[in-house]
């Protein structure tokens, strides 16, 4: 398949950056959007140019990594999946494809399609995690966890931090990773003690790197390669009151 | 004291006070409307009575200034929780494609609160104005009689009525979201009770000019 591409060139942080033009010819369907970019980079490479910076790493849906905007959908135009899992096949031969880094405030451009996300790094320094002494692994039938909490804990811990939620947010809000994230450890034994500092650490945090707030739009869940829900955003909400107004 | 300014400070308490200042507003439209539907009992009901009782009784100042207050707070919140989005996209992408999972109803609240910003300065000045300031106990009842046999004002309304309804449909559900208290299982029940707000309530007050205009009112 043939492809002609827009793809935002950045020297640097401080540079102004611009579109450039690319041919990507003789692109196998069944290439995802990174191989594609692998294989226009050897032509870049082949006639020393610079190549395409962008961020890629387990390339099979896991790590999150691959964060950039295709045709102005993150991840591409559909709903659910990470970059690395969108085909060639999902687009027409001939086609136009315009890719953009992640427009986040809070994620600055390093370069090209690369965006700096330790933003969501710092958040998770600011409270997602638990210092209470765990231990040896107790016997598993000494603190009972509902199947039913178990399952929403881990639907939350699904995860992946990839940034796509305040990339598509039209405030830049980082509301559904942060509440993935509290919702996680607030629903387990384990988190319970530290819910109410965790939950103040964090959103204290999530704003202080300037994400937006949350307008309920919901298009983070639409997008999520997880599917994590917004109904996570209202526990955080009610971790955030109960912290703010309890004793 | 700081605790609690830092508190609702945070982008999370700032929707907080959103969703509560709201909350209280959507309390007032229900008394204003109800207030309203006495129009239908003619220039001798209640209407004239209660409006009179509203602008005389010295207990209802206080009231009134915590309404003002209300919307107040309503107002600057929004306006700043929007341009603080807006700081957090510097740059939009070229391509528009995000918008398409975009709720539109979740873009909207900025402007047709503006907008309802814009009518309420109006509909202060028409009614609340004309008859508070106006040095002598005014009978309302003809006054609104003669702003609604003006086909322009009743366009003008009515449009508002339906800028109003779109508010409330974000507004409500997001007011539940904003206290955390959107989940799964009242989800069903929120949107159902929804529907009587932000329908039930603007087509309430829509109905009087127009009745009034083709004569149901005497």
């Amino acid at each position: 398949m043939d492809f002609k591409l827009r793809v935002w060139r950045q020297k640097n942080r401080g540079d102004k950056g611009r579109f450039e033009t690319y041919e990507a010819k003789g692109i196998s369907s069944e290439a995802s959007v990174l191989e594609m970019l692998d294989v226009v980079n050897r032509g870049l490479v082949a006639v020393g140019k610079d190549a395409i910076a962008f961020d890629h790493d387990c390339r099979e849906g896991i790590c999150g990594s691959c964060g950039i905007v295709i045709n102005g959908g993150v991840h591409g135009p559909f709903e659910h999946n990470t970059t690395c899992e969108l085909r060639m096949r999902r687009f027409s031969d001939g086609d136009t494809i315009t890719i953009e880094p992640f427009r986040v405030r809070a994620f600055p451009i390093i370069k090209d399609l690369v965006v700096d996300r330790t933003a969501f790094d710092r958040i998770m320094q600011a409270g997602g995690y638990v210092t209470v002494k765990t231990g040896q692994a107790p016997e598993a039938n000494n603190i009972a966890v509902p199947k039913k909490i178990a399952d929403e804990a881990m639907d939350a811990a699904q995860c992946v931090g990839c940034g796509a939620c305040a990339a598509t947010c039209p405030n830049g809000s980082a509301m559904l990773f942060v509440a993935a994230k509290v919702s996680q450890l607030a629903l387990l034994p384990q988190g319970k003690a530290e819910r109410k500092e965790r939950v103040l650490s964090m959103v204290a945090q999530m704003d202080k790197e300037g994400f937006g707030a949350c307008s309920n739009s919901y298009a983070c869940e639409a997008k999520c390669p997880k599917s994590v829900s917004v109904s996570h955003i209202a526990r955080m909400n009610r971790e955030f009151l109960r912290a703010g107004f309890g004793s | 004291m700081s605790g609690a300014l830092r508190f609702l400070s945070s982008s999370i308490g700032k929707k907080l006070l959103m969703a509560l200042t709201g909350c209280f507003l959507i309390s007032f439209l229900t008394f204003h409307l109800t207030m309203n539907l006495f129009l239908f009992a003619g220039s001798n009901g209640a209407f004239s009575s209660y409006a009179e009782f509203l602008g005389t009784y010295p207990v209802v100042r206080p009231i009134e200034w915590i309404l003002f207050g209300g919307f107040i707070l309503h107002f600057l919140l929004g306006g700043f929780v929007w341009f603080m989005n807006r700081m957090a996209r510097p740059k939009a992408y070229a391509v528009k494609g995000t918008s398409k999972t975009i709720k539109l109803a979740s873009r909207l609240p900025i402007y047709t609160g503006s907008a309802i910003l814009a009518f309420l300065v109006w509909h202060i000045i028409q009614f609340f104005i004309a008859s508070r300031f106006a040095g002598e106990t005014v009978d309302m009842f003809p006054l609104v009689v003669a702003a609604f046999s003006q086909p322009l004002i009743i366009v003008l309304y009515e449009v508002l009525f339906i800028i109003l309804g779109f508010h409330l449909k974000h507004g409500f559900q997001a007011l539940f979201q904003s206290l955390g208290l959107r989940t799964p299982k009242y989800r069903g029940f929120i949107d159902a009770v929804g529907v009587l707000v932000w329908l039930v309530i603007p087509a309430g007050f829509a109905s009087i000019p127009l009745v009034m205009y083709f004569g149901g009112i005497k």
